[in-house]
């Protein structure tokens, strides 16, 4: 709160939260707040939200889609009543302080209204430019428009004469009145069908006339004698009507092949009447071009219907193609363009770069095509001020202009791409539809190399630190182009493999066994053939030798960096930021810029990944909103659903069915019209349609306006899958009145397309029939009603370690009441044994300060000594069992429950470890620096072996992450009290990502050795005695064995779960094999667990430093204050029900379900509480009294879909399809 | 325009045609020449890989010499551009340990290549040629003297370098498309390891063949005769001509090639000859 200086009263802060960038990172933040509580104003200046998650093909490492899996989210932000969305706009400038900011907002213009449009996207195909002009000079104000008179004319010929078609030909005649008898239609007419003499009106004989135009085209403007007829499309607009008698012609030709000129006049008439350019015309032998006066706009390439004309030939100007940015520039786009498919909000943008209409105010062919007026060439730039009380600053980074390291020629061999590129040719709605096509020559590559650290780990461009993701997306790239074409070989030529995430290792193996190959050499150059269009890449390899290989496409792995205008930005808004221009932020408030009330979030705070970003979006929205819980609400518009049609039994059945193409990931492979077709055959099915996308936004409005319309009753969508789409559909439903669960879903695309591609047929019948027992089954739909319970506002944190005690205080700060249960009698966790941060702060005094802020909130109630022994009850209504010290119990009643219960270090038995005083942890050599000064300073050598009982299926399978940095840290702080120490680090891989790549070159440059070993070749050999320790090890660089004798050697164990075995029983959540919690996402979802209300923060997610876990832990609480901060919440309407009189009390469902739900309540029956109910229906199968019975999964719904199903079996062995 | 002007000795011995080129286009080109009196060895051959000391004085009094002068310094030979630079910006660090009171002469030092290459030269040559080279094909070839070290030579776009690009499509001659442009000629082990030697312009003849060249186009003398002269001992049916990037122009600008010129190269030359006397035509057909 802020004080107000003239009253000394506390101010009440605006409960408005700004995000400066809509990628992922801002879609999260804007989620979270907005349901906590929060008005969310969300500003990008792309034309629509997604960043370049959006961009991405699949994702690492679980291979999902990346569009597929972030559409959902780009959806629920664009129709959240409390996200104002500002695209296409920029911030320009902030005022004021914490809780009272006042931000500007410059809203560039669109030229089309955002309201009216309903993202058809007809204005894009109508769009005839498709190229930057060169716009006429444009007359003064009052100035008359002159003719534009060109000098340097030259004529296209075919390979004959012009061979002319009257197809769909238009009638030209003369208007009597208004001819002015001067005689150009007559020269201009090649065919002798204008008769004309001096002082008299012209004629034309229609039986001559091809209908070529060139009269019209002759006839000056001021006169406008020809009038057209039977010109389809003419009375909304020429540009329209001359598309159309194009489209007609390429048509009834069967296709758009190259041929000799068909003298339609198309493009003469485009050029003279639509662009008003006038530098075609119709000359005996082909098309003369007044190659000087030519805007190169390409709208009579576009319009011929034979692809006679090249826009190269008609202009001495260097044709300038429209780059589409979101495809990379890999394919091209119309100045009226919607930024992609799945755009939200999905309204295109007109450049005021090459829309003609704009520039000379010609043409203007979409405004008359668009059905609802959404097109405003008067559209101007709009000021916009907006009222908040917090900002965060997500906006994201951009690749690494590969131009700049000049060896690889990018940008001069053609077939050396990017790797955004490469997700583009990746995407199925990229610009080859997915197929993996060189850009040279749209061939098939086989071999595909990617270089890594191309604009990373490179002190020659300024690009020190590593962008932590390349490595793992070169991973999935490669996985994924075997996936698309599986005689693709891969290699990846990298340094260091740094694959240090939660199961990114495994990956790596996983894509090893799917014959991806790694080079660990850095390519020096490559060389083009410039015949093949090949490549050859020079190297040195392991063993030192010189290597050349040739291959058909590489892909460099771009790094990453802070866009100029971003910096520019951070600089107006007094961010400050590193050399590099990422924030500046405190290893202790990870999230917080130097100014007061800025947050940021996302790889503009150091280079990360999706999760991490995720996670820090969630922690951002906690960090922004803590000091503005007293405004909670106050800013907010409620939701409002109509009224729920009441169905009456007897009422008739109206189903719709909505056949969805998914742009080309259904269409490519079902037959969508057949399907479509098909269902309106169904009974009661009174309304079908096929849209592109159905979950984008416009389709989803639409369709209740559909359901409104036809009075529908039932609806259906054959689409993807309902575990990702069904909400989405269902809460539109409930928007047009009603009952959410009067739908079903038939899975075509993952079922059908995807399984299927090479069997369309089959696939389109199998997609066919689960449309149609979709049908059947919603015909046999019930109106379920959800249960609404009160919401109990506190939160329980298991464990008081740095993420357990950082949650506490951030939800008390939220106002939530907090339970933090420590097994311990202390808190603090496993940073009590460590000393130092990454960034070299010290740790003791900041969990001194921790440790007195949680306990001295009045809000926190610290139970030490203690632990959790039941939970029972739900989301927003757990109560839990907490043994205290004392041996009793109590039962805590809480919303939701943070589960942190940390790590330690590990001591497995090797190398003498916990045996022989000089072999020491990391964390041990940490305290002897900081507790023992002399004995630190008397060591004249030390060895340190990472990964020792990591990364190794003895020990931990996993890689434990900090284990290289701490080592880094630790070395350089032997190296500071003694320079003359001799460090050898004996690593596998030096996984220092992000900005801890500048540590690592710092210990480089102070003359800390550095020595690689691969266990699959050569284990370092050590040997620890009373006496000695001695180390032989092959050192790579020199190709010699080395032998070390140092005073102390220092292991990098990793660390390890702390034993959770019962806990994540007794909480019902899973961890994986090494005992770390699993999350439900391991992309979107990185803090949440698979059961509802329940969260996790710090190392039980997995390994992490202590600034990553201080923002995992603020993210948990920005999830948790999404349930804590409702005053109801609604339960799902499926869960299952026992019928009592039929049940015999056999304790089958009670041994059946997997959650503990049933159980024998006091009138001697089985109970099933609907709230704990998860609805699997596993009780429903198992009940040998059929007398449990599950909402949507009646046997009579099953019934329906199985007779449906028989039934379409039997007409197709009657031979009807 | 008027410029300091530092020959080197390979201009005076085995590059001498180069020399009077380079003097003819800049007077044709309106540049004013001062050679810089009296100068002396750059210190490229053995100076600089056996004494920094020598290989720094050797330079300094060429670079004293041209102060006095004043103008920018034109370097035609890429070993001596190197060995100027180097030097300068050496002396500039610490005048005093190189004995001189003050050092902070206000002149540039620059490569023939990157002067041609200037927009308005560029288009004044466009504009004086005579005869267009049109229907040449022409691999333009760098070594890596007058690029590399960029910290030294100051070039920046010195792994895919466009200058001599730009001068050969200025004459109205295409540049082919390769990657050997930056390769090393090997011309400092020509002498020591001919296997070398041989292997390395190998390489690099093949390349230009294989994008289609009719002839190599250099800046450098030492790049002119080892790569001209190493080929002969390959082997091999086809034989490139090397040509000074300021012989093509000259040529370009007087409309003539004269036989004397043409006589100095050990790879026939006539490619050259046939072009300008062919129309452009007739050589759309033949090429």
């Amino acid at each position: 709160m802020t004080e107000n200086p003239q009253t000394g009263l506390l101010k009440k802060p605006t409960g408005a939260v700004m995000i400066v960038g809509g990628g992922i990172s801002g879609m999260q933040s804007a989620l979270d707040l907005a349901n906590s509580g929060f008005k969310v104003y969300l500003v990008e200046s792309s034309p629509a939200i997604g960043g370049k998650m959006a961009q991405l093909d699949k994702t690492f490492p679980t291979n999902d889609c990346s569009m597929c899996i972030v559409s959902p989210k780009l959806v629920e932000v664009g129709r959240h009543r409390n996200i104002e969305l500002l695209t296409h706009s920029e911030l320009t400038g902030v005022e004021g302080e914490e809780g009272a900011f006042k931000a500007k907002i410059t809203q560039h213009a669109r030229y089309v209204d955002v309201d009216l449009c309903t993202g058809c996207g007809l204005c894009e195909i109508a769009c005839p430019v498709t190229f930057l002009s060169w716009f006429p000079e444009q007359p003064a104000p009052g100035e008359k428009k002159k003719k534009l008179k060109a000098k340097d004319k030259v004529v296209i010929k075919g390979p004959g004469n012009p061979d002319p078609s009257s197809l769909a030909a238009w009638t030209f005649s003369v208007d009597e009145e208004k001819c002015s008898k001067c005689g150009l239609c007559h020269r201009a007419c090649l065919h002798d069908a204008v008769t004309w003499k001096k002082k008299e009106i012209a004629a034309i004989d229609q039986d001559k006339c091809t209908g070529c135009g060139a009269c019209f085209v002759a006839c000056p403007d001021q006169f406008q004698a020809i009038s057209v007829s039977n010109a389809p499309e003419l009375d909304k607009g020429i540009g329209l009507a001359i598309q159309a008698r194009s489209e007609t012609i390429i048509k009834e030709r069967g296709g758009r092949e190259k041929d000799n000129c068909i003298r339609c006049g198309l493009c003469a008439m485009m050029c003279t009447k639509v662009m008003q350019i006038g530098a075609l015309k119709m000359v005996p032998d082909g098309i003369e071009a007044g190659r000087d006066i030519c805007q190169v706009c390409g709208a009579c390439v576009s319009v011929c219907p034979v692809n006679f004309l090249e826009v190269s030939e008609l202009t001495n100007k260097n044709p300038r193609p429209l780059y589409n940015e979101f495809n990379e520039g890999l394919d091209t786009r119309k100045p009226v363009n919607i930024f992609y498919p799945q755009a939200v909000p999905r309204v295109p943008v007109i450049s005021e770069d090459s829309c003609v209409q704009l520039n000379t105010g010609a043409c203007g062919t979409c405004k008359t095509i668009c059905g609802v007026g959404a097109i405003d060439y008067n559209h101007i730039v709009k000021e916009k001020e907006i009222e908040i009380g917090s900002i965060i600053f997500s906006p994201g980074i951009e690749v690494f202009n590969a131009r700049e390291r000049g060896e690889f020629g990018y940008g001069i061999h053609k077939n050396v791409v990017t790797s955004i590129e490469f997700e583009r040719l990746l995407s199925a709605s990229g610009p080859t539809s997915g197929a993996v096509l060189r850009p040279g020559d749209k061939k098939h590559p086989k071999k595909i190399a990617w270089i890594q650290c191309v604009g990373s780990r490179d002190s020659s461009c300024n690009r020190d630190y590593c962008s932590s993701v390349c490595c793992m997306y070169a991973t999935k790239e490669a996985f994924i182009a075997r996936e698309h074409d599986s005689s693709i070989e891969p290699t990846i030529f990298y340094i260091d493999m740094r694959s240090f995430g939660k199961n990114f290792d495994g990956y790596i193996t996983r894509a090893k066994e799917n014959n991806v190959r790694y080079v660990r050499a850095m390519v020096s150059r490559i060389f083009e053939d410039p015949q093949t269009g090949d490549l050859e890449l020079r190297y040195v390899d392991d063993s030192g030798e010189r290597k050349s290989e040739v291959f058909e496409m590489v892909v460099l792995s771009v790094g990453i960096q802070v866009p100029e205008t971003t910096k520019r930005l951070a600089g107006a808004l007094d961010i400050d930021m590193d050399d590099f221009g990422f924030a500046l932020t405190d290893g202790f408030t990870p999230l917080k810029t130097s100014r007061a009330g800025i947050f940021v979030s996302g790889a503009f705070n150091g280079p990360k990944d999706i999760p991490e970003t995720v996670s820090e979006a969630s922690g951002a929205a906690q960090a922004a909103s803590v000091s503005l819980a007293s405004a909670r609400g106050s800013l907010l518009t409620e939701e409002i659903l109509p009224q729920e049609h009441i169905t009456e039994p007897d009422e008739e059945l109206r189903i719709g069915v909505f056949v969805c193409h998914c742009g080309s990931n259904i269409a490519s492979v079902v037959n969508v019209a057949d399907v479509e077709e098909y269902a309106k055959t169904l009974p009661n099915v009174v309304y079908t349609d096929r849209p592109l996308y159905t979950c984008s936004q416009d389709s989803q409005e639409s369709m209740k306006e559909i359901i409104k319309e036809h009075r529908l009753n039932r609806v259906v969508v054959a689409a993807c899958s309902p575990s990702t789409h069904e909400p989405l559909f269902m809460s539109t439903l409930q928007q047009a009145g009603i009952n959410k669960y009067f739908f079903d879903m038939a899975n075509i695309r993952d079922h059908c397309s995807w399984v299927h591609p090479s069997e369309p047929e089959k696939a389109t019948e199998k997609s066919r029939r689960l449309m149609r027992m979709a049908v059947a089954n919603a015909a046999q739909a019930e109106p379920l009603t959800e249960l609404e319970f009160d919401v109990a506002s506190s939160l329980l944190v298991i464990g008081g370690g740095v993420a357990g005690m950082t949650a506490a205080l951030e939800a008390a700060g939220q106002g939530f009441g907090v339970y933090l249960v420590e097994q311990q009698d202390e808190l603090g966790g496993q940073v009590r044994l460590l000393k130092r941060s990454w960034d070299g702060q010290d740790f003791t005094p900041f969990l001194a300060s921790l440790k007195e802020q949680v306990m001295n909130n009045e809000l926190i109630r610290v139970l030490t000594s203690s632990m959790v022994v039941d939970q029972g009850g739900f989301v927003g209504s757990f109560e839990t069992e907490v043994m205290t010290p004392t041996g009793g119990t109590r039962k805590i009643k809480h919303g939701a429950t943070l589960v942190a219960t940390g790590t330690k270090e590990s001591r497995p038995d090797l190398y003498g470890l916990n045996e022989h005083a000089d072999v020491l942890t990391q964390t041990d050599l940490e305290t002897m620096i900081v507790n023992d000064h002399g004995q630190a300073s008397s060591w004249s050598s030390i060895v340190m072996l990472q990964c020792a009982g990591s990364r190794c299926s003895e020990h931990l399978d996993y890689c434990s992450r900090i284990c290289c940095n701490q080592a880094i840290k630790n070395s350089l702080r032997l190296k500071e009290i003694n320079p003359d120490i001799r460090v050898d680090v004996l690593y596998r891989d030096m996984r220092c990502y992000g900005l801890g790549e500048l540590d690592y070159r710092k210990a480089r440059l102070r003359g800390v050795n550095f020595i690689r070993f691969d266990p699959e070749i050569l284990v370092p050999e050590i040997v620890v005695d009373e006496s000695m320790i001695d180390v032989t090890v092959l050192d790579p660089s020199i190709r010699m064995k080395v032998s070390l004798q140092p005073d102390v050697l220092v292991l990098s164990t990793g660390i390890v779960p702390h034993d959770t075995e019962e806990l994540a029983s007794m909480l019902r959540v899973p961890r994986n094999d090494n005992g770390f919690f699993i999350e439900a996402h391991a992309k979107l979802r990185p803090v949440d667990l698979p059961s509802e209300g329940l969260f996790m923060a710090g190392t039980a997610h997995g390994p992490k430093n202590v600034s990553e876990t201080i923002a995992q832990a603020q993210a948990a609480v920005a999830r948790a204050s999404t349930i804590l901060s409702k005053d109801k919440l609604k339960l799902s309407g499926v869960y299952s029900t026992v019928e009592p009189e039929n049940c015999a009390v056999c304790l089958t469902c009670v041994r059946a379900c997997p959650y503990n739900v049933p159980i024998i309540n006091e009138q001697h029956t089985a109970y099933i509480n609907p709230a704990l109910c998860q609805g699997c229906g596993i009780c429903v199968a198992e009940c040998p009294a059929k007398t449990i019975t599950l909402g949507r999964f009646e046997d009579k719904n099953i019934n329906a879909k199985l007779q449906s199903y028989t039934e379409a079996e039997y007409a197709n062995a009657k031979g009807g399809k | 325009m008027r410029l300091s002007y530092y020959p080197g000795c390979s201009l005076h011995g085995t590059a001498l045609d180069y020399d009077l080129s380079v003097k003819d286009v800049c007077s044709r080109l309106g540049i004013e020449l001062v050679e810089i009196p009296d100068w002396n060895c750059c210190g490229a051959s053995s100076a600089h890989m056996t004494n920094h000391e020598v290989g720094v004085r050797l330079p300094m009094r060429n670079l004293l010499l041209a102060a006095e002068l004043g103008n920018d310094i034109l370097i035609p030979c890429a070993a001596c551009f190197q060995r100027l630079k180097a030097a300068d910006k050496i002396i500039r660090q610490d005048p005093q340990h190189w004995d001189v009171a003050h050092y902070d002469p206000d002149f540039e030092i620059i490569h023939i290549s990157s002067l041609m290459a200037r927009e308005s030269i560029i288009e004044q040559i466009a504009e004086i040629t005579q005869s267009s080279l049109k229907g040449m094909n022409i691999a333009c070839y760098y070594g890596c003297l007058s690029l590399r070290n960029p910290k030294v030579t100051d070039v920046t776009n010195y792994e895919q370098p466009q200058s001599l690009e730009k001068i050969v499509s200025a004459v109205g001659a295409s540049a082919v498309s390769w990657s050997h442009r930056t390769e090393c000629c090997s011309g400092s082990l020509t002498m020591a390891r001919p296997d070398i030697a041989q292997k390395l312009v190998g390489d690099i003849v093949t390349a230009a063949i294989r994008a289609g060249a009719d002839a190599l186009v250099t800046d450098c003398p030492m790049c002119q005769a080892n790569v001209e002269s190493r080929q002969l001992d390959l082997g091999g049916e086809r034989h490139l001509p090397v040509f000074f990037a300021t012989e093509l122009v000259l040529a370009a600008m007087s409309g003539e090639y004269p036989a004397k010129q043409q006589k100095l190269h050990l790879v026939s030359a006539d490619v050259l000859t046939r072009v300008m006397t062919s129309s452009p035509e007739q050589r759309e057909e033949t090429v």
